[in-house]
């Protein structure tokens, strides 16, 4: 299964790339802290950016599919083929 | 708690300018005036209630423009180099403060005057000039009709010194265009009194600008060494939390704030672009083809603002559309076409609009003309998606020309004269259009913009911590939220620093270290609550104000028709809004905790808890 990857700001410049895919064996069901785990070991410009004890960094915004991802649970966030995780910096508003 | 000698960051003085006579009055700031209303915002909501009678409008002589600066400034606390502008606004006929950032409220500290106070109307268009020992009205028809940048490169030049700071209403301000701005070139970045028609009020004053010279005065603080502790220990925090403002600036917002489907489309009727459109406007695409430097106010060093280039429209070192601009001039017309975006950026900048009023209102035309309700032939340039048009209507709305003199009144006016169900349309509360911050899919907007003495303005309730999960998709404790939101915001504008480094830096609420600050700066001994007393004081004049000119009250504290009855229809923010319902029930909440009636009027009870009942009528 896939999941897709959209960045944005830093996270695209850490990269190098606006988005990207993430591919979980066949009957895996990734939670949000295993695709971000994922995303640090494969690029290590993003380590220690986005997890840290099981939770969300304050340096970096979670969107599933559009919604914000609690911080505080990213366990609970379970994604499907198809997915979209979107990494941002925090948003000052304006 | 008396205080009877004034801090020593204070210059001492209000001075007090009459136009029409072109004489000054040199007023001392009282010890205990500093300690209930503190500066900046505070001292402007206590010199237009002093000064403007309930029944003057807007545009009447007795109307006042206040510029007022902050006891911490040019101290070690951090961007508390902003600027503060009250006065009675064209738009929502209310008290209305509008910040601005530059060089020109360093400068005016360094006169000593904490507020510069202009009454009546000159005899002759003219603009004024401020020295550390008064005032000079100068008569200067030659500045009729120049641009905003134009004009304060005219008149530095005829003060001859690099030490002369101005800020300048454009074209736009002369003509009474309701949402005219006030534009500050500084040395290194602009500063833009964006909302609320600061411009316009400055206009109707035959004032093209003021200008003001450096002078002498240097603030002492109370305990240097706590103050820059304090600040030395709030740098690494502050930086990391604003990475994205200096890489990206607040464009930096448009993609992930679009992705949340949270963003205002075609005048709001969606909230969710395309992501390849959204692409195209974003602070991502800016940075990577158009900016070409970054500018900083005084004392900052987020350097959130960005210079672009665009050759083929002929701009160069421009001011970067903010993420506000972005909304109201791109996503709200379905324009993505970024450089003609910018065109009407610059062009708004220069000829002296607030690019947020005047886009929404550009927007709330286009939906009106959709709907038949203006005419086919009153404009080739009212179809949503309409770049060029968006440029035309720029330049025509300044100079009232063709259509432009209809969309020069701001949405509620032409709501008003177009009757027939247009205000269906309406994007804003109080007369004023809203930011770019979803009054749908944000809770904490809904109560925040429904209750603020400003009308629709992202700076009194806060988005920033709603965009982090707070107060965002609930109720819950909502109404509190906002109203504390209001009085951190009131406090900030207060000690005018830049609301990017108080969230980012020290917190995004009053907390202990803006007391261990403020206490450090003044000396004065104060606790938690006296600090977030300060700003719920100066909120409630701000309030009272407004109910003694008949223009707050419950029914005043509402949301508009779409937010109330029409649900975000698609994206991730899918059915969200604010039904009459779930409003009332936080009004209920939010006065009961402001200790307002239920007709939202401050009780003697709040009024006296917070020291105001001398000041009100």
């Amino acid at each position: 299964m896939d999941i897709a990857i959209r960045l944005f700001a830093m996270f695209r410049d850490r990269v190098g790339r606006r988005s990207l895919s993430v591919a979980f064996e066949p009957g895996v069901q990734p939670t949000a802290i295993d695709v971000l785990t994922r995303l640090e070991r494969d690029y290590p410009r993003l380590d220690g950016l986005t997890t840290g004890d099981g939770e969300i960094t304050a340096t970096v915004t979670v969107l599933y599919n559009g919604r914000l991802v609690d911080r505080n649970a990213p366990a609970d966030v379970v994604l499907e083929d198809g997915d979209e995780l979107a990494l941002s910096p925090p948003l000052t508003g304006g | 708690m008396t205080v009877t000698e004034l801090p020593s960051v204070y210059g001492g003085e209000i001075l007090h300018v009459h136009l029409e006579a072109g004489t000054i009055e040199r007023e001392s700031v009282e010890p205990e005036y500093a300690r209930k209303f503190l500066g900046g915002n505070g001292f402007a909501a206590a010199q237009v209630h002093e000064h403007v009678p309930p029944e003057a409008s807007a545009f009447d002589p007795e109307n006042v423009v206040v510029f007022a600066v902050g006891p911490m400034n040019a101290t070690a606390f951090q961007s508390t180099s902003r600027g503060v502008v009250g006065f009675i606004s064209p738009m929502t006929d209310g008290f209305f403060d509008s910040t601005f950032g530059g060089t020109f409220p360093r400068a005016q500290k360094t006169t000593g005057f904490e507020a510069i106070v202009l009454h009546g109307t000159a005899a002759k268009p003219s603009y004024v000039h401020v020295t550390e020992n008064g005032a000079t009205v100068v008569p200067a028809p030659d500045l009729e009709g120049k641009g905003t940048y134009e004009t304060c490169e005219a008149i530095r030049e005829r003060e001859e010194g690099d030490d002369v700071h101005v800020i300048a209403t454009g074209p736009a301000g002369e003509n009474l265009v309701r949402y005219a701005c006030l534009l500050h070139k500084g040395r290194d970045r602009e500063g833009v009194a964006g909302r609320g028609g600061s411009g316009a009020v400055l206009g109707s004053k035959n004032v093209k600008a003021v200008a003001v010279s450096e002078g002498s005065f240097e603030p002492e603080v109370a305990d240097e060494a706590e103050l820059r502790q304090l600040a030395v220990g709030r740098m690494k925090p502050l930086l990391e939390e604003t990475e994205m403002l200096q890489e990206y600036g607040t464009s930096g917002l448009v993609n992930p704030v679009n992705r949340m489907g949270k963003l205002g489309q075609r005048n709001n009727q969606s909230e969710q672009a395309d992501p390849e459109a959204a692409e195209r406007i974003s602070g991502e695409t800016l940075k990577t083809e158009y900016v070409t430097e970054d500018t900083t106010c005084a004392n900052c060093a987020v350097r959130c603002g960005k210079h672009v280039t665009v050759e083929s429209e002929g701009i160069t070192e421009a001011k970067i559309p903010e993420f506000e601009s972005l909304f109201g001039t791109a996503t709200m017309q379905e324009v993505y076409d970024i450089k003609r975006v910018m065109k009407a950026n610059d062009l708004c900048d220069r000829l002296g609009m607030d690019t947020i009023s005047w886009g929404v209102t550009v927007a709330f035309a286009r939906e009106c003309y959709d709907q038949g309700l203006i005419e086919a032939d009153a404009s080739p340039h009212l179809e949503f998606g309409d770049a060029d048009g968006l440029v035309e209507l720029a330049r025509q709305s300044a100079h009232r020309e063709g259509v432009g003199d209809l969309l020069a009144e701001g949405s509620f006016e032409i709501a008003r004269q177009l009757g027939d169900g247009a205000h269906r349309y309406l994007h804003g509360v109080k007369g004023l259009e809203f930011a770019a911050h979803s009054p749908r899919g944000l809770k904490g907007m809904s109560i925040g913009y429904a209750t603020s003495t400003r009308g629709g303005s992202h700076h009194d309730t806060r988005p920033t911590p709603q965009y982090d999960g707070n107060h965002a998709e609930t109720t819950d404790g909502t109404a509190v939220f906002a109203a504390r939101s209001q009085n951190f915001t009131t406090l900030g504008d207060s000690l005018t620093q830049c609301r990017f480094v108080s969230e980012g830096g020290w917190g995004k609420e009053i907390n202990d270290r803006y007391r261990a600050a403020i206490a450090a700066a003044t000396g004065w001994d104060l606790t938690v609550a006296d600090v977030e007393a300060i700003g719920e004081r100066i909120y409630t004049l701000e309030r009272q104000i407004n109910v003694e000119r008949g223009v707050a009250d419950r029914e005043s504290d509402t949301l508009p028709h779409r937010v109330m009855n029409e649900p975000i229809p698609d994206g991730p923010a899918e059915g969200m809004y604010c039904p009459p319902e779930e409003l009332d029930a936080m009004l209920e909440t939010y006065y009961e905790y402001r200790g307002w009636d239920e007709t939202g009027r401050p009780t003697p009870t709040a009024l006296d808890r917070l020291g105001l009942r001398e000041f009100v009528s």
